[in-house]
């Protein structure tokens, strides 16, 4: 009764009446908070870092340990690719299962859906990415046009290497190819089924993707006043002079984005791949010839220079960053380890005093050799740096196009351009047969790749078995089913 | 060269401020035979939690353990946050005239901060009709052994969200844990539906409550149909859409059933009590329409049995049934091919077709409806007795008219690895071997064994009767108590799941063994 009261009270109701008025309008801004690292869509694409932060999350998780910063490079692709010697290993090790191709064991079939799942995650980025910026002002971009075009570009570009990637071990090699369909490629942002293409269809599309990114991207890299970015020192480092890097520094260190060269790189591999000779060593070219200011543009580092520059980063084309690549590769580079990434170093290279990759840049353990290469101490130049492409491998490829036209000599000097930069001058290659060129193109991608995860795809494309229960396609990962 | 670092510090600290403000107005009126009842309210709630937490290593000595000591900071902080509001106003109207005619109605509007732009608020509502027969004069005057005799009805809807804001709308979280080259990233936290909406249920109900001879019996009875729209729920994905599963509204559907309830007390002396009680319930559940993705899931479904190639055939996974979700069938329907049996003629399984023809081949588009977990009705009873100071209790669970589909008949029986494992008589008994035999498994497949799909001849009913609880006590006297100053004590033995019995036979063998469990206690207070 005593709120009853209350309510006969005329300037009482009133007053209630006004707080109902105020809380009732003023409600809906009340009630749009959220976490504070959390955003939506709309707002994210809002001004220009939106799309500065959703191109290098795409980044930041091929880095991941799933991807590139460890599995699909000196983790399991390698271990499959028999890049280290798992004899020792113990048995119970996920490592030694993979190995010995055992694709039904648990630890191993989880390792395979984590990649499927979490490559296919960042290409659901890359798509949505895709669907803004290519209908975006460039008025909305700090750099306009120029940053539209290079969102725009790498976007696409790293759809089209995901997918690639994904092909290369999900599906047979051409040499194999089964004509079915083993895998989408998915180009569309949201999407709740996705059809399956065949090798040839999907490949139509990797290649349609790396096309238009590289003319995006050509007036990024390639235009005059860009082109010094590309510069091993602003590429790599982001050093130089003031007049030389770009103040921005989403603007800088392009060799650890996917810059135009990278992406005629990868264009080179995917012709290479669908055994497009003529078109892959054009794009092998292109890169190889690359100049700024009359010097290559990319170059090897001296060999002596090596056992400091563990990376090589003179000679990366692209390269992925993770801060903690030192620290998940130590645990398999110690004693404990069930499966410790050591290497056959005598056999790999052929017991060469001259080649300092089987020299000063290897470590030992117990009498056994690993790879120095992500042991650089973290916060030194290099040690964040995943090689995803290498100019190495663009002399490869220019020895295979001139292979395929039995040039001996010329795909010998190929191969020996890069063992000479490696510092193996006196032991010279004669070439006379394919069998015999395929024998050392596969013992120079041993040694070039070590712990890169490039290897496994090479024996996959020539269709040479690395061990003799070698498999070369992954089963279906269990995510992709019911 | 190890511990040259030693020592690690974890630091956190939360901190969550919350407040709940409510605001409620209520008018009450007696005005002759007339009762009202009002009330208005508001109430709005906020929370805010933030944690933060930082791991520190290398300390000199287990004394000097101040973060001031450490050698490094190890690892990136950990920082979270969470906000939530809440803000809804409420009416309700509680109308009674005579205590005879009831009435009652409520509204209530919702709006919550983790609801996406567009579906804010929610309003719910319901409103409710009651007899209440024995207040009438002329009913008390007919009948002297009915104390209460209700009648009601109600009708509502209620509104329900259980997922969260990014799975309605697409929103990005940014990766403050690790920096790329260039810049912070941020990523697709999952596949955002913005078409998602709130799952609404439309609720009618009847009933009535009934007491005879005060307290002799007790009854309730009532008869619902409840109506589901854009029910809410988790879709898996193919992971190759970059995700594994999203939240959608997959369709509505239709619930219809009673519930009935008996109690009774029996006897009620100084040294007896005795009572028994009984409530059975009856469920139906429909899909009455079905959204694309559900579809869509169904065709998965079916693609899933596509590779029976000679080296999948012996693929176990095949075995397994799955849901689909068509139009007029239930959330709990099982899914297979009809069977015939198997032909005594050439011992191979003989399937029909949805249009009646038969055929040797299993088809997974001729996946039909073969069986419903559901039970047709369910429900418990029990008796209690209280003799002096012993007392006993014991309740039964029962249900009947629903089915399994026993997939460890076709793992153990039907598909078993003679040349591998060990396997029961009826694999040798159960199997078709010659012409003319009628057995239930087909003939005996060795080396390769070819999985079983599906079929409706594993398809079982299920009838249960468990005696769930048995509970014996003894209370010891509380005026012997009394002398040593105890206040109870109470001795009691119980068992659960002592009995069991089933239509299905179910092996459980060492993997699943039927756990029957005994606890004898002492109770006692001061």
């Amino acid at each position: 009764m005593k709120l009853y009261t209350i309510l006969r009270n005329k300037w009482n109701v009133l007053l209630l009446a006004c707080m109902a008025l105020v809380v009732t309008t003023g409600c809906n801004d009340w009630l749009a908070v959220a976490p504070d690292n959390q955003i939506n869509e709309e707002d994210m694409f809002k001004d220009g870092n939106g799309y500065r932060n959703t191109l290098n999350g795409i980044y930041i998780k091929l880095a991941g340990t799933s991807l590139y910063g460890r599995e699909t490079s000196w983790g399991l692709v390698d271990v499959i690719g028999q890049m280290y010697n798992s004899k020792n290993w113990k048995s119970t090790a996920t490592y030694f299962k993979a190995a010995n191709y055992q694709w039904d064991d648990a630890s191993v079939k989880t390792m395979i859906s984590n990649i499927w799942g979490t490559a296919y995650n960042d290409i659901a980025n890359c798509n949505n990415l895709i669907n803004h910026v290519s209908v975006e002002d460039s008025l909305r971009f700090q750099s306009h046009t120029l940053e539209k075009n290079m969102i725009w570009g790498e976007a696409l570009a790293l759809r089209a290497f995901i997918h690639f990637d994904l092909m290369r071990l999900f599906a047979p090699s051409m040499a194999e190819d089964d004509k079915k369909a083993h895998l989408p490629y998915v180009d569309v942002y949201p999407s709740i089924a996705t059809t399956y293409g065949t090798n040839t269809d999907f490949l139509k599309k990797v290649e349609r993707d790396l096309t238009e990114a590289r003319t995006l991207l050509a007036t990024c890299d390639t235009t005059a006043s860009h082109k010094v970015w590309m510069t091993t020192n602003c590429r790599m480092l982001a050093q130089g002079t003031t007049a030389e890097i770009p103040e921005d520094v989403f603007l800088a260190y392009r060799g650890f984005r996917m810059n135009y060269y990278a992406v005629t790189a990868l264009l080179a591999r995917v012709y290479l791949w669908q055994g497009d000779y003529e078109q892959a060593g054009k794009m092998a070219k292109e890169v190889i010839d690359a100049t700024y200011d009359d010097s290559p543009l990319f170059d090897f580092a001296g060999s002596t220079d090596l056992a400091f520059n563990l990376k090589d980063y003179n000679s990366i084309l692209f390269s992925l960053s993770s801060q903690t690549l030192t620290e998940t590769y130590q645990s398999f580079i110690s004693s404990d380890s069930d499966s410790p990434l050591v290497l056959d170093a005598t056999t790999v290279f052929e017991d060469s005093k001259e080649d300092v990759r089987g020299t000063d840049m290897l470590g030992s353990l117990g009498g056994r050799k690993y790879s120095l290469k992500n042991t650089i101490a973290k916060s030194s130049i290099g040690s964040d740096m995943i090689p995803m492409i290498r100019l190495s491998e663009m002399y490869y490829i220019m020895a295979e196009y001139y292979a395929n036209k039995q040039d001996w000599n010329n795909a010998a000097n190929m191969l020996q351009t890069v063992r000479s930069a490696r510092g193996v001058l006196q032991q010279t290659l004669t070439i006379t047969s394919k069998e015999q060129f395929n024998t050392e193109l596969l013992k120079e991608v041993h040694k070039e790749f070590v712990s890169e995860g490039q290897l496994y795809f090479y024996y996959k494309r020539l269709n040479i078995k690395p061990a003799t229960k070698a498999l070369f396609v992954f089963d279906k990962p269990e995510n992709e089913d019911i | 060269m190890n511990n040259v670092v030693s020592g690690q510090l974890d630091v956190s600290e939360d901190n969550s401020v919350s407040w709940d403000a409510t605001a409620t107005l209520s008018y009450n009126r007696s005005m002759g035979l007339h009762n009202i009842n009002l009330l208005a309210g508001m109430n709005a709630t906020s929370g805010n939690g933030t944690a933060f937490g930082i791991t520190y290593r290398g300390f000199p000595s287990g004394n000097l353990s101040a973060p001031g000591y450490a050698q490094s900071v190890y690892g990136n902080p950990s920082n979270s946050d969470s906000k939530s509001r809440l803000f809804g106003v409420l009416g309700t109207l509680n109308y009674s005239y005579n205590n005879i005619y009831l009435l009652d109605a409520s509204v209530r509007i919702d709006g919550n901060s983790e609801f996406g732009f567009d579906h804010r608020y929610a309003p719910f509502y319901s409103g409710g009709v009651g007899l209440n027969l024995h207040n009438y004069e002329f009913f008390k005057a007919l009948t002297t052994w009915v104390s209460l005799m209700k009648l009601r009805a109600t009708y509502g809807m209620t509104g329900k969200v259980d997922f969260s804001p990014y799975e309605a709308q697409t929103i990005y979280q940014v990766l403050n844990n690790e920096w790329y080259k260039t810049g912070v990233g941020s990523t697709i936290m999952a596949l955002g539906n913005p078409k998602l909406g709130w799952e609404k249920t439309y609720d009618f109900d009847i009933g009535v409550d009934a007491d005879f001879f005060k307290g002799l019996i007790q009854l309730n009875a009532s008869y619902y149909r409840k109506r589901t729209v854009a029910l809410v729920n988790t879709v898996t994905l193919p992971a190759s859409t970059g995700f594994t599963s999203y939240k959608d509204n997959i369709g509505e559907v239709f619930n219809t059933g009673f519930e009935l309830q008996i109690r009774s007390t029996l006897l009620n002396t100084k040294d007896w009590l005795v009572s028994v009680y009984a409530n059975m319930a009856h469920n139906k559940n429909r899909i009455t329409k079905i959204s694309d993705s559900m579809k869509e899931y169904n065709r998965r479904v079916q693609e899933k049995y596509k590779d029976y190639s000679v080296l999948n055939r012996g693929n176990s996974d095949l075995a397994q049934t799955y849901l689909q979700y068509v139009e007029g069938g239930s959330l709990t329907s099982i899914f297979g091919v009809k069977s015939l049996g198997i032909n005594p003629v050439d011992g191979k399984e003989i399937f029909v077709r949805p249009d009646g023809s038969i055929t040797y081949d299993w088809n997974a588009t001729d996946q039909v409806v073969i069986g419903n977990e559901e039970p047709k009705v369910q429900g418990s009873f029990g008796v209690n007795v209280r003799w002096k100071q012993f007392t006993l209790y014991s309740s039964f669970l029962y249900e009947c008219g629903g089915q399994r589909y026993n997939s460890t008949l076709i793992s153990k029986v039907e598909n078993a690895h003679v040349q591998g494992e060990n396997v029961d008589r009826r694999v040798l008994t159960g199997r078709w071997q010659h012409i003319g035999d009628r057995t239930p498994f087909g003939a005996l497949q060795t080396k390769l064994v070819a999985t079983t799909r599906p079929t409706s001849r594993f398809v079982q009913n299920y009838n249960v009767l468990s005696m769930n609880s048995l509970t014996l006590g003894y209370d010891v006297n509380s005026v012997w108590l009394k002398r040593i100053h105890m206040g109870m004590l109470r001795i009691e033995l119980s068992g659960n799941d002592l009995f069991r019995a089933s239509t299905v036979r179910a092996e459980r063998g060492l993997d699943y063994p039927y756990s029957r469990s005994f606890t004898a206690a002492v109770k006692m207070s001061f």
